[in-house]
């Protein structure tokens, strides 16, 4: 099973160069990405409700590799601005903050964005995704490079990709 | 030596005391140490009304408070309470369910009303000035803070509970951030009965 899920990997996650050379790495599933020693999974994002031109996106991140990473940025065609947010609750009270320089990602290690925790702040959306939508993000990281990572829309207040 | 034992003994005398009278004005005392949640206040409904806590007599009531511009906590509360609403069917028309913006410039009622629109259409959304905000959390005893980052964007710092109150407003309990939603229903169920 596990061979045959890294034989389908590699044939549908690919790697292309863009115009100015940089490898980018793509991937044909949704809610997963190979870059390098980096392993996206889980990726998803909620539609917004009506009015709001703020959204949030998550996945988990593997570091695969001997070396720490750092997700340093990733943006969305949508969006003016996508920032890496971190939440925390603390005595009931909601408060969120970014994540300034970018985020580390040990070697051997994951770091999960989940509601409640840290998760991709989408800021300035023209027109926000609807539910059942997929949509791309492109995340840059300091050591893998560039990924492209498509990301399944779920409904309006989900707190998974599921319901 | 003795001296220093003497002193030792003389504090733990003293934290027993001090124990004994926090545990006899807990449970003893007719003080109000802080308990004492919810109370008058003086806000805009989604049609521009004014909505004071008159409003909300005769039913218990399910409050939470939070900013439209949230991406995260405030959504999902919104589209969890109107998971509960619709399990709870026509039972949830016994309750009130409020949702306080506490962004007083950006959560206009014409904003709430549209945001709103995507959830239960019997929650209420109350939007207020600085000040009626202020005063409306400092009695239901709130704490929000807002911040401006970086890049200009406003932030709120928030509770994120959902508290429940008895339909003369005494207040009954929370729904944490995160509870079990079976436990949570089964709260919403009690308070309805």
């Amino acid at each position: 099973m596990r061979i045959l899920a890294s034989t389908l990997l590699f044939f549908l996650l690919t790697a292309t160069a863009n115009a100015s050379g940089t490898k980018v790495y793509d991937s044909d599933i949704p809610g997963v990405a190979i870059a390098g020693d980096i392993f996206v999974a889980g990726a998803w994002t909620r539609q917004s409700p009506p009015g709001v031109d703020v959204g949030a996106a998550y996945m988990r991140i593997k570091n695969n590799g001997e070396k720490s990473d750092r997700l340093l940025s990733a943006e969305v065609m949508y969006a003016d601005e996508v920032e890496i947010h971190m939440m925390g609750m603390k005595d009931g009270v909601m408060s969120m903050s970014e994540v300034e320089d970018g985020l580390e990602i040990e070697s051997g290690t994951a770091v999960v964005f989940e509601p409640g925790s840290y998760h991709l702040m989408v800021k300035g959306m023209t027109e926000g995704p609807m539910a059942g939508d997929i949509v791309t993000f492109m995340l840059e990281f300091e050591k893998a490079g560039l990924v492209n990572i498509l990301m399944p829309v779920a409904p309006i207040g989900a707190k998974g990709p599921q319901n | 030596m003795k001296s220093v034992r003497i002193v030792l003994w003389a504090l733990v005398a003293l934290a027993l005391v001090g124990a004994g009278l926090l545990y006899w004005q807990k449970n003893y005392s007719d003080v109000d140490i802080g308990f004492s949640i919810g109370g008058p206040f003086t806000m805009t409904d989604t049609k521009g009304q004014v909505f004071t806590q008159a409003n909300l007599k005769g039913k218990p009531y399910a409050m939470f408070f939070g900013f439209t511009h949230c991406p995260d906590v405030c959504p999902t509360t919104l589209w969890e309470m109107t998971t509960y609403l619709k399990q709870l069917g026509t039972d949830g028309d016994k309750l009130n369910v409020v949702f306080v913006g506490v962004d007083h410039e950006r959560d206009t009622p014409e904003h709430l009303a549209t945001y709103l629109s995507a959830f239960d259409d019997r929650m209420i959304g109350l939007s207020g000035t600085e000040r009626q905000i202020a005063e409306m959390a400092k009695a239901y005893r709130i704490y929000y803070k807002r911040s401006v980052n970086d890049d200009d964007d406003v932030l709120y710092d928030h509770s994120a509970s959902i508290y429940l109150f008895e339909a003369n407003g005494d207040f009954k309990s929370t729904i944490a951030q995160g509870e079990n939603p079976e436990t949570a229903l089964e709260k919403l169920k009690l308070l309805i009965d």
